[in-house]
């Protein structure tokens, strides 16, 4: 094909395309609300949700993986723009997990040295693992399909925003459930399945998000 | 300074080329496809002139699919030279070389006039034939009989908005393919 007939083409062609950015919120919301559905129907909330929400320690399990999911949901959209730049989203990023770690370290050093293992371990980690992956199914697939609209140059980067952004918004509705409080259970266990969707959104950009 | 206006003239064209204005589009490429030609030769010209053509076509299809992800504010250079050069580097990579580009802007790249066709004859016609019936004819009709759309409709019996569609879903369709087709 010439070059001329595919210009001629391409120019019988013009239309208005909606903007990545303005498919993102409804998609997100809708697979945020399947997500939240089958939270409710498999699990349910914890029954003293309203008591543990004022317990700065314990609201930190939601505010933290929202902050998080926000920050790389953000991270993900700027970089769906050839001349994009994630910006601030990084150290943003870095400042929640400080954050994180210094709750962790704090309640290392409250334990007693006998009961840390079991503070850690807890008593409902693979429920923890298995729920906070299968809830970010459905907003990955959102995000994919929203940012395969984009156009980003680093599609393992992006495909990694979106992981952490979606494992962040499904801890954070895991949590709802959760009724385990100390930072040593959730800040290792919401933090290894986060890691691991985010693993899975760099494996899934890398082939999704060429073009 | 002139360079500023031509900048403000390019990005008038595709903001009114989102407006469905397909003259204004046209324009839009005629100015902007020599420069991006002379891009390409400039980076990737020890490949020869035919790639080069067949990478320019890589890179305003990309333009083209893309254009959504322009932010109209915002300045056209940087966001077309990033597609030029990610489709530059990709073509090197498919072509199992590596290259460094250096970031530079538009400036001292000097329009080219086309070069030959790169597979004018056996890809192209391949490559349409794995596109539906109705994409194909549409894709034909616009690019190689030179008819508008009215004619297709007419001819097809589809409605106005449908060969658009169909249109749109072709060229999107033949990016997919060019990207699989040298893997």
């Amino acid at each position: 094909m010439k070059t001329e007939d595919l210009i001629a083409a391409m120019s019988a062609d013009a239309s208005a395309q909606p903007a990545p950015g303005q498919a993102l919120l409804p998609r997100l919301a809708m697979a945020f609300g399947v997500s939240v559905l089958a939270m409710l129907v498999t699990l349910g909330v914890r029954p003293d949700l309203g008591a543990a929400l004022t317990v700065p320690v314990t609201a930190a399990k939601w505010v933290l993986p929202l902050l998080l999911a926000v920050f790389a949901g953000i991270g993900a959209l700027r970089l769906a723009r050839p001349d994009g730049r994630p910006g601030l989203v990084g150290p943003g990023m870095l400042a929640v997990a400080a954050v994180g770690v210094m709750l962790l370290v704090r309640a290392g050093l409250t334990v007693p040295p006998d009961q840390f293992a079991m503070a850690v371990r807890g008593k409902s980690l693979g429920v923890c693992l298995i729920s906070i992956m299968a809830f970010a199914v459905p907003l990955m697939i959102a995000l994919m399909l929203v940012l395969r609209d984009g156009a980003s140059l680093h599609p393992v980067l992006s495909g990694a925003f979106a992981g952490l952004c979606a494992g962040g918004f499904s801890a954070f509705i895991y949590a709802t459930h959760c009724n385990e409080d100390s930072p040593l259970f959730y800040m290792v266990w919401y933090s290894l399945a986060i890691l691991i969707v985010t693993l899975a959104g760099a494996l899934l950009g890398r082939r999704l998000l060429r073009w | 300074m002139a360079k500023l206006d031509r900048e403000e003239e390019w990005a008038m064209l595709l903001r009114a080329a989102d407006t469905g204005d397909c003259a204004a589009y046209r324009r839009f490429w005629d100015q902007v496809s020599p420069v991006l030609r002379g891009i390409v030769r400039a980076r990737a010209g020890g490949l020869g002139a035919d790639a080069c053509e067949d990478i320019l076509q890589e890179v305003l299809l990309a333009v083209h699919l893309k254009r959504h992800t322009w932010q109209q504010d915002k300045p056209l250079s940087p966001w077309l030279y990033a597609i030029a050069r990610h489709k530059v580097v990709d073509a090197f990579r498919k072509r199992g070389r590596s290259v460094q580009l250096p970031i530079e802007d538009f400036a001292e790249v000097l329009p080219a006039a086309p070069g030959p066709d790169p597979f004018e004859s056996h890809d192209a016609a391949r490559l349409i034939e794995r596109l539906d019936e109705r994409s194909a004819e549409v894709l034909k009709g616009m690019a190689l009989a030179g008819e508008d759309s009215a004619a297709i409709g007419r001819r097809l019996k589809m409605s106005d908005g449908a060969v658009r569609v169909a249109l749109h879903r072709a060229l999107k369709r033949l990016a997919v393919l060019r990207e699989s087709e040298e893997g």
